[in-house]
C-alpha cells in the first residue's frame, strides 16, 4: 500500500493557533498605542477646560457658553464639578477616555475675594 | 534512482496560496503601522498643545490684545505672531525683547483666531491617500 505523507489535523491546528495568537498580540498592541495617544490628546483638552474654569473662578468671572461648548466638543460625557469652602474651590473635570475608562483631574483654586 | 520532486500541481497550489496571503498580510501590516503612527502623532500633538497653551498663557499677560487678523498680540512695542510654516511647523515670531522666535509644534495644518480663543488643527499624512486631523481649541479671551 502506498504511504501518504501529509500534515495531521493537530499540526495544522497548532500552526493556525500560533498565527492567530501573534496576530492578536500585534493587533492589541497597535490598538493600545492608538487609544493611548488619543487619550493623551483628550487629557490635554480636559486640562485646558480645567484651567479655563480655574481662571474664571480666581478672577470671579462667569463662563462664556460658546467657549465652553468649543472646549468640551471632543470630550465625551464631560462634567465639571465645583466644590468650594473657605474661599478655596476644588474643580474636578470628569470625562470618558477612548478605552471607555472614566478619567478625572482636579485643581484647587483660591476664589477671588468678594465673589459669591 | 528515485527522485522526489514537487509536482506542478503542488507548486501551483503553493503559488496560489502565497498570492492569496500576501495582500492580506500587507493590508494587516499597513493597518498596524497606521495605528501605531496615529498613536505617536496624537502624543506629539498633545505635547504641542501643551507648549502652545503655555506660550499663549504667557503672552496673554502682556498689556496688548489678541490681534483681529491672524493670531498674535500687538501692544505697540511688541508684535507677536503665531504662524504655520510651509513645513507645517507652528512658530512664534517676535523680537528678541518680546521673548524671541521659536518653534512650538509640528504637523500643524492651520492656526486661526476664533471667538474666545485660538484653534489649531494638526494634520498627519500617513500615505498620499490617507490623512488624519485633530482640532484643539485653546481659550484666550478674557485673560
Amino acid at each position: 500500500m502506498k504511504r501518504i505523507r501529509a500534515y495531521t489535523l493537530v499540526e495544522l491546528m497548532i500552526t493556525v493557533a500560533m498565527i492567530g495568537i501573534l496576530s492578536g498580540v500585534l493587533g492589541t498592541q497597535s490598538r493600545n498605542a492608538r487609544l493611548g495617544g488619543l487619550a493623551e490628546l483628550q487629557r490635554e483638552r480636559a486640562l485646558l477646560y480645567l484651567e479655563y474654569e480655574a481662571d474664571l473662578v480666581s478672577r470671579g468671572r462667569a463662563e462664556d457658553p460658546a467657549v465652553v461648548a468649543r472646549l468640551v466638543a471632543s470630550l465625551p460625557d464631560v462634567r465639571m464639578d465645583h466644590d468650594g469652602a473657605n474661599g478655596v474651590v476644588t474643580l474636578t473635570v470628569t470625562w470618558r477616555e477612548p478605552s471607555g475608562r472614566i478619567a478625572t483631574r482636579s485643581l484647587a483654586v483660591f476664589k477671588k475675594a468678594g465673589t459669591p | 534512482m528515485s527522485r522526489r520532486a514537487f509536482t506542478l500541481a503542488e507548486l501551483a497550489i503553493c503559488l496560489s496560496v502565497a498570492a492569496l496571503i500576501t495582500p492580506i498580510v500587507f493590508h494587516f501590516g499597513s493597518a498596524l503601522q497606521d495605528q501605531h503612527a496615529i498613536g505617536l502623532w496624537h502624543l506629539q500633538s498633545a505635547d504641542g498643545v501643551r507648549t502652545f497653551a503655555e506660550e499663549l498663557r504667557l503672552d496673554a499677560h502682556r498689556p496688548g490684545r489678541l490681534a483681529d487678523d491672524g493670531v498674535g498680540w500687538t501692544d505697540g512695542s511688541c508684535e507677536i505672531r503665531y504662524r504655520v510654516t510651509d513645513a507645517r511647523v507652528l512658530v512664534r515670531d517676535a523680537p528678541a525683547d518680546c521673548g524671541g522666535s521659536r518653534a512650538i509644534a509640528t504637523d500643524v495644518q492651520t492656526v486661526s483666531h476664533v471667538p474666545g480663543g485660538v484653534e489649531v488643527t494638526f494634520l498627519k499624512r500617513l500615505r498620499p491617500d490617507r490623512e488624519t486631523r485633530a482640532t484643539v481649541f485653546l481659550p484666550v479671551e478674557g485673560r
